[in-house]
């Protein structure tokens, strides 16, 4: 049993604001070059894309939602491994896949963090006096992790108790990097079902989203918080099906998350399936360097910590990082896209030898108009959809033009979406 | 009471100075040493019939003195005269010996007569008793006695549930459990075990070998203890014999099962004074026996769908041991009063190993294949005895005075630890293979269309395509039987998962080890208890009594865990590094099913090292005692729990003959409860809980304080910062009240063999004390669940109709039949839900009154019958039977149907074929049972409906907990090859029915237990 709690005790937040306060008061921090880029990293365990969106289109997570809207997000992040919680979190913390950091299941036994540290540890080779603080009320993610760079490790006992820690925390001026992890959803999921048709686990995701909102509130709250650069990152670290996860289905694979703060654009970020190192296969080379993946995170934030330092450029050959940073320019970005106007299109398979399906996730049925553009920008497929719904499926068959990336918009008054198809 | 007392003496005085010129009869009425109860003695000339009392004694007072003719009647038995003079105030007449019927003295004594002779008392016990009874002798054990139920399950209408192919739980006509009281020598005991969920005791405590009789009572009488709707069963313990004896009884025996020896050592030592006023006895037992049981269960894991969430196959070996003792004594006085002394105790062992395989589809860590190593000393003690007198005040006057002490405990013993460590408790250690890709699931998309996994578990439909379109919702689930829509879901006796990967033993990695800790207690140190009775004629009898009984215990659970310490090692520990073997599956797993398992078991750590395992990995291991700083503190904050209740009861009541036909009883008893219990109980509301430091302060104890106030800042390290602080406060619930229970008995003599009897009585249950716990709920940690009590919870009244005929015949044949009805106010069930809470997924059971009254009908047949009218061969054979069936009906709230009551067998049968030669020492017995089927749980799991209310999920019993019926064969035979020694057979469980509990239907198995056949042989010495 995990007991529910919600905040509503304004009282207990000026009491821990004087509390803390009062602490800080006491040290005067020292000062690295470029404290003033710091990172918000919140995980919620186990939401499926499909909840999630479900849930934004009927705006019952308006913090989550007001992310997407103004940020930079995608649906199209790819797990390349484990899809177990202890595996996907050590991807998404070291910028590393399994085969380097060696966490392979929730026991974290045989990890190599001492070559693969955590993220904050390898800022801080830059930063040497960066704060960083882990909130999460899964223990194993504490106790058995090591040479993460964490100065504090919290581990309250619920979601309500770790918004609290967090908003306690956000308070501290010193304080650079702040990872929260709410573990109540992947719970509803494997009690209930991870799936939108089950009301329990949609419940449990709405309510996440009021915590989320109590932190990212606590961070605008910051008093130097005009003179601060964050970055707020939000993920989840795999979906599920049925009341379990870590299989290889795309339910549990294809995930999202998103970026917002200092510097990061509103756009929408899409890519092809580079496939999976459980499959047997190595992924592919080319769409792993295009596609969003879990491993993305780490290097980013890095990225965003220590921007033009020796850090931000070592990644690659001293650290062996398999993660890419979207802060980089030049990235096969997908510009344009405005969450205001979304139109949820799913593409499938995706890469694909050409045949796909196109269905988009509507129950009333809208007129579109679907473009396929090659990168040169020339048109090869159009099509005028009539009454186009959630029933509705459109096949497209793009087998005589050659092997790459194409780009697929898909209009409806003034919505569009632009996606980006994969024929190998 | 002063002034009673002095009545009393008045009286007394009155009737021995009144009467000078008469005198009184004493005696006792036996048959081979063994007396007789019921028997009539009559004086003809002086139109005085009076009857001996259980124990065959009987007192004529007021007899003028001069030469009387005695005569003494009992079906069965000669008709025996015998010519008194009465020339002082008592006469003794010592042991009035009757011989069996047919005018065949018996010269010699051998056991198998004695059996006999057992149901012939049996049998006229019942027969005399105004009310609805049966009455059984226990006897001299002719096999091993395992404990009370055994004994019990041969008694008509009555039913055992069983735990480990022993007798645990008893009920009358299969009633709920708990509807019934087990009582020993008209007290309930205090319960203690490891579950401790009922007030019913569980006999595994309670050896046989201390019982001299068990009367089982279907419609109560006021002088009886109330809360028995269904039944009640009282066990009379061994009294002092006549003269000297002295026995001492060793079995040896060998169980196939176990492959293990088995042993049962009595000593039973008694006698006498020369002028029969004191009596002892002192006897005591040791019982030890091994068994094996093969058991796999399923975990469903939603109450939106039917998919599996755990398959678990479980290998029992396990050792019990039973230790009895019993004492007693008595005195009588000159005027026949008596006072006695008797004490018992009873020790249970009950060491288990438990060696589970669990395929683990949906956990928080992906899916697993799971090895659990458990091993459990669980032991009980229950001790106390009374101390009573019964004293004849006058001849129309007697009063008895009884007081009772009781003790019953519960404990995990020894393990592994030694000693008394604190942290002993419910071992349990776990290996575990992670990322498991199960390959037998579908994925059911949100049309309800199903598709196959492909040979990396992707979804793919009929021509192999994996199935990708994310709009499908698609959800992956394990379906068995029809309700997997491929049609090739597993049958319920051939659960295969079939993961990609194979099992490797070099894979499985330490994951946990954990002790459930468990203290409960329970006494009862103040039974007190008089009754007084006044006999004015022959034909009337006026009780009137009252017992008060105080009752106190006390239970806690806890957890003392032990994980991987990553601050010292961070690599895997693997099984196979220490040293482990195959698993010892004793000849074969489920071989009733054909083995489906074969070959596939990982092996196991030694059980020698796993009983040290957590000691020898140091610090290796990390301690997560159960502290403020545990991770499951709060879920623990209702796992204790102490009550105090008192009862306070008096009836009065009226034994009355209207003629020599007609007869009976009526009265009506009263019963005062007052019940305290105290608790824990989370304030966890919106406002209530804090940011919270956690110290270990020195001498102080384990403190949580708030943050924003911490009093230890800068001077202690916490143990655990930043975590949730609730307040935990001290709830008490006290009830009271008065229970009112008016009864009436009418019996009619139609012939000296035509019974009929008639009841109609009211009872009632006192609801268990985990039912009205207050407080936050209990968890059952091993099982993710939680009771939670309900403290308003209010009693469950009856009104009972029985409607019995009787027939008996000679030596001991008796056919009866009958019906009866029950109307019950207030029945008290368990609901189960799973999804109050949406964050978890844990299960929820708690305690409810039915809204509208409940109705049971039922109508039973019991025949008894030796075929000893016939010659030769044939007349040596005996029939046994009985027949219950029952028809109860019950509407849950928010169902649209009735259902049968929970835990009511609909269909209950008992048929048993003896055969007896006394001459050459054969007893062979054939006994057949059946339980029909019954619903266990009804899922109660509700959620928010769209109108904002609460809606059952599922207004179907797909989710519901279902018994499955089961038919049971025993054979047993004994031969005395010498006077002192017998030999004995004895084949237990011969069809191998399993136990089998389901979900819904019966192709859904929830859990499967085989006990395999028990064959046991061996040897008794009669010293």
């Amino acid at each position: 049993m995990k007991t529910k709690m919600k905040l509503k005790s304004i009282g207990k937040i000026k009491t821990l604001l004087v509390a803390s306060c009062l602490v800080s008061m006491g040290s005067i921090y020292a000062q690295d070059e470029h404290d003033e880029y710091k990172m918000l990293f919140i995980g919620i365990d186990g939401v499926r894309s499909d909840a999630l969106k479900q849930l934004m289109d009927d705006d019952l997570v308006p913090n989550m939602e007001a992310l997407f809207a103004t940020g930079t997000y995608t649906f199209d992040s790819w797990h390349l491994g484990i899809t177990s919680s202890g595996p996907s979190w050590s991807d998404m913390l070291t910028g590393v896949w399994e085969n380097k950091h060696n966490v392979t299941s929730n026991s974290y036994t045989g990890s190599d963090y001492d070559t693969y540290p955590y993220f904050p540890t390898r800022v801080k080779e830059c930063r040497p006096n960066a704060k960083a603080v882990q909130v999460t009320s899964w223990s194993p993610m504490s106790d058995n992790v090591y040479n993460d760079g964490w100065d504090n490790k919290l581990i309250p006992p619920t979601d309500d108790a770790c918004a609290l820690a967090a908003q306690s925390q956000l308070i501290d001026p010193a304080l650079d990097i702040l990872f929260v992890h709410f573990d109540d959803v992947d719970a509803a999921g494997h009690g209930n079902g991870f799936n939108p048709a089950i009301p329990a686990y949609m419940n449990a995701i709405t309510y996440v989203d009021t915590k989320v909102g109590q932190v990212i509130d606590a961070l605008y709250a910051r008093t130097n918080f005009a003179n601060e650069k964050w970055v707020i990152m939000l993920t989840t670290d795999h979906g599920g099906t049925g009341t379990s996860h870590g299989g290889n289905s795309d339910t549990e694979r294809h995930i999202w998350w998103v970026a917002n703060g200092y510097g990061i654009p509103s756009m929408e970020i899409t890519g092809a399936d580079p496939g999976s190192y459980r499959f047997g296969d190595a992924p592919d080379p080319e769409l792993i360097q295009t596609t969003p993946v879990l491993t993305d995170i780490a290097v980013t934030a890095i990225d965003h910590l220590v921007p033009g330092t020796d850090c931000e450029e070592s990644h690659k050959a001293d650290w062996a990082l398999d993660g890419k940073s979207w802060l980089d320019e030049g990235s096969l970005y997908v510009e344009g896209n405005n969450f205001d106007n979304i139109i949820d299109v799913n593409i499938f398979p995706n890469p694909n030898n050409g045949v796909f399906d196109v269905v988009v996730n509507l129950t009333q049925g809208e007129n579109y108009q679907v473009i396929l553009t090659d990168l040169a920008g020339k048109t090869v497929f159009e099509k005028e959809l009539e009454y186009f719904d959630g029933y509705s499926k459109l096949k497209v068959d793009l087998q005589q033009f050659e092997n790459g990336v194409y780009l697929m918009s898909v209009k409806s008054g003034d919505k569009i979406i632009t996606k980006k198809v994969v024929k190998h | 009471m002063q002034s009673k007392k002095i009545i009393f003496v008045f009286i007394f005085l009155i009737n021995s100075l009144g009467f000078a010129q008469t005198g009184t009869i004493l005696g006792k009425v036996v048959h081979d040493n063994e007396s007789i109860p019921f028997v009539l003695v009559a004086i003809d000339s002086l139109d005085i019939k009076v009857k001996s009392d259980l124990n065959g004694l009987f007192s004529i007072e007021n007899i003028p003195f001069g030469t009387h003719q005695i005569r003494f009647v009992f079906t069965g038995y000669e008709i025996k005269n015998e010519t008194v003079i009465i020339e002082t105030d008592v006469l003794r007449m010592g042991d009035i010996s009757l011989n069996m019927g047919e005018g065949k003295a018996l010269n010699s004594v051998d056991v198998s007569h004695k059996l006999k002779n057992s149901q012939v008392r049996g049998n006229y016990i019942q027969k005399m008793e105004n009310a609805i009874s049966n009455v059984e002798y226990v006897g001299d054990g002719e096999m091993p006695a395992y404990n009370a139920a055994e004994n019990l399950q041969k008694m008509p209408s009555v039913t055992i549930q069983k735990d480990q192919g022993e007798g645990r739980y008893m009920s009358v006509r299969g009633t709920p459990t708990d509807w019934n009281s087990s009582l020993i020598n008209g007290d309930r005991l205090p319960v203690a075990d490891e579950d401790s969920e009922t007030r019913t005791m569980a006999f595994d405590v309670l050896s046989s070998d201390l019982l001299d009789y068990i009367k089982v009572t279907k419609a109560l009488t006021p002088d009886m203890e109330g809360d028995a709707i269904g039944g009640a069963v009282d066990f009379t313990t061994k009294t002092s014999p006549d003269s000297f004896e002295l026995r001492i009884n060793l079995m040896n025996g060998y169980s196939t099962q176990a492959e293990k020896p088995l042993y049962n050592i009595s000593l039973f030592h008694g006698s006498r004074t020369k002028d029969k006023r004191f009596g002892y006895l002192i006897s005591g037992s040791l019982f030890q026996r091994n068994y094996g049981t093969d058991n796999f269960e399923v975990v469903y894991g939603s109450n939106f769908n039917q998919g599996i969430n755990r398959l678990e196959l479980r290998d029992y070996i396990g050792e019990r041991t039973t230790a009895a003792g019993n004492i007693a004594l008595d005195y009588t006085f000159k005027n026949k009063s008596q006072i006695y002394f008797k004490g018992l105790t009873g020790y249970f062992l009950d060491a288990e190993r438990n060696r589970k395989t669990r395929y683990n589809y949906a956990v928080g860590a992906g899916s697993t294949v799971s090895l659990q190593h458990i091993y459990s000393r669980a032991n009980s003690l229950l001790y106390g005895g009374e101390f009573g007198t019964n004293l004849n005040l006058s001849s129309k006057w007697k009063l008895d005075l009884k007081y009772a002490y009781y003790s019953n405990s519960f404990e995990y013993g020894n393990v592994p630890f030694g000693g008394n460590d604190e942290r002993n408790g419910y071992q349990v250690i776990t290996f575990e293979q992670y990322n498991i890709n199960y390959l037998d699931q579908v994925y059911i998309d949100k049309h309800g269309n199903a598709y196959q996994s492909d040979e990396n578990g992707n979804p793919v439909d009929k021509d192999g395509t994996v199935i990708t379109d994310p709009s499908l919702e698609l959800a992956r689930v394990k379906l068995i039987g029809p309700d997997n829509p491929l049609g090739n879901g597993d049958e319920w006796d051939n659960i295969q998962p079939k993961a990609k990967q194979a099992l490797v033993a070099e894979e499985f990695e330490f994951s946990n080890a954990y002790t459930e800790l468990n203290t409960t207690w329970e006494r009862d140190p103040l039974i007190a208890q008089f009754d007084l009775s006044y006999v004015p004629n022959r034909r009337v009898n006026f009780k009137y009594g009252g017992k008060v009984r105080f009752k106190e215990g006390y239970r806690k659970l806890s957890l003392h865990e032990w994980k991987q310490n990553f601050d010292v090692f961070t690599k895997p520990i693997f099984l196979t590094n220490y040293r482990h073997s195959d698993l010892d599956l004793n000849g074969g797993f489920l071989e009733e099913l054909d083995q489906p398992y074969e070959g596939q078991f990982m092996p196991f750590l030694d059980d020698s090292f796993s009983d040290g395992f957590i000691n020898s990995l140091g610090d290796t291991l990390r301690e997560d005692p159960m502290n403020p700083a545990h991770h499951s503190y709060y879920e623990f904050v209702g796992a204790k729990y102490s009550y105090e209740e008192q009862v306070y009861a008096s009836y009065l009541m009226t034994d009355y003959s209207i003629s020599d036909k007609l007869s009976f009883i009526g009265g009506v008893r009263a019963e005062y409860t007052v019940l305290n219990m105290w608790a824990d109980s989370l304030m966890d509301g919106d406002d209530d809980w804090f940011l919270a430091n956690v110290y270990d302060v020195p001498n102080g104890g384990y403190e949580i304080v708030p943050i924003d106030d911490d009093p230890y800042a800068g001077e202690l390290e916490p143990i655990k910062e930043y975590t949730v602080g609730y307040p935990v406060v001290e709830v008490q619930n006290n009830q009271e009240y008065l229970s009112f229970l008016p009864m009436l008995h009418l019996r009619y003599d139609y012939s000296n063999q035509l019974i009929y009897r008639l009841g109609l009585t009211r009872s009632f249950r006192r609801p268990n004390f985990i039912e009205t716990k207050p407080g936050s709920p209990i968890i059952d940690f091993s099982n993710l669940e939680y009771n939670q009590g309900n403290p308003n919870l209010k009693p469950a009244y009856a009104w009972n109709a029985d409607f019995m005929v009787e027939y008996y015949m000679p030596n001991a044949g008796i056919f009866s039949a009958g019906i009866f009805g029950k109307r019950i106010k207030d029945h008290i069930y368990r609901t189960i839900t799973a999804d109050i809470d949406p964050q978890t997924g844990i299960i929820y059971k708690s305690y409810q009154n039915a809204e509208a009254p409940i109705f049971l009908m039922g109508a039973e047949v019991n025949l008894r019958k030796y075929l000893d009218f016939l010659n030769g061969f044939a007349k040596n054979f005996g029939i046994e039977t009985n027949v219950t069936f029952t028809h109860s009906e019950m509407n849950f709230p928010g169902r649209s149907f009735t259902q049968a009551l929970p835990l009511q067998p609909k269909f209950l049968f008992n048929g048993t074929l003896l055969y007896t030669n006394r001459e050459k020492g054969f007893n062979i017995r054939l006994a057949a049972n059946y339980t029909g089927g019954y619903l266990m749980e009804v899922n109660t799991s509700a959620i928010q409906t769209d109108s904002g209310e609460l809606g059952l999920i599922n207004d179907n019993t797909e989710f519901d907990v279902f018994m499955k019926d089961k038919w049971s064969l025993d054979f047993s035979a004994s031969y005395k090859a010498f006077k002192f020694l017998k030999l004995y057979v004895e084949c237990t469980n011969l069809l191998n029915t399993p136990l089998y509990i389901y979900r819904g239907q019966e192709f859904r198995p929830i859990q499967v237990e085989f006990y395999g056949l028990r064959l046991n042989f061996g040897l008794k010495f009669d010293l």
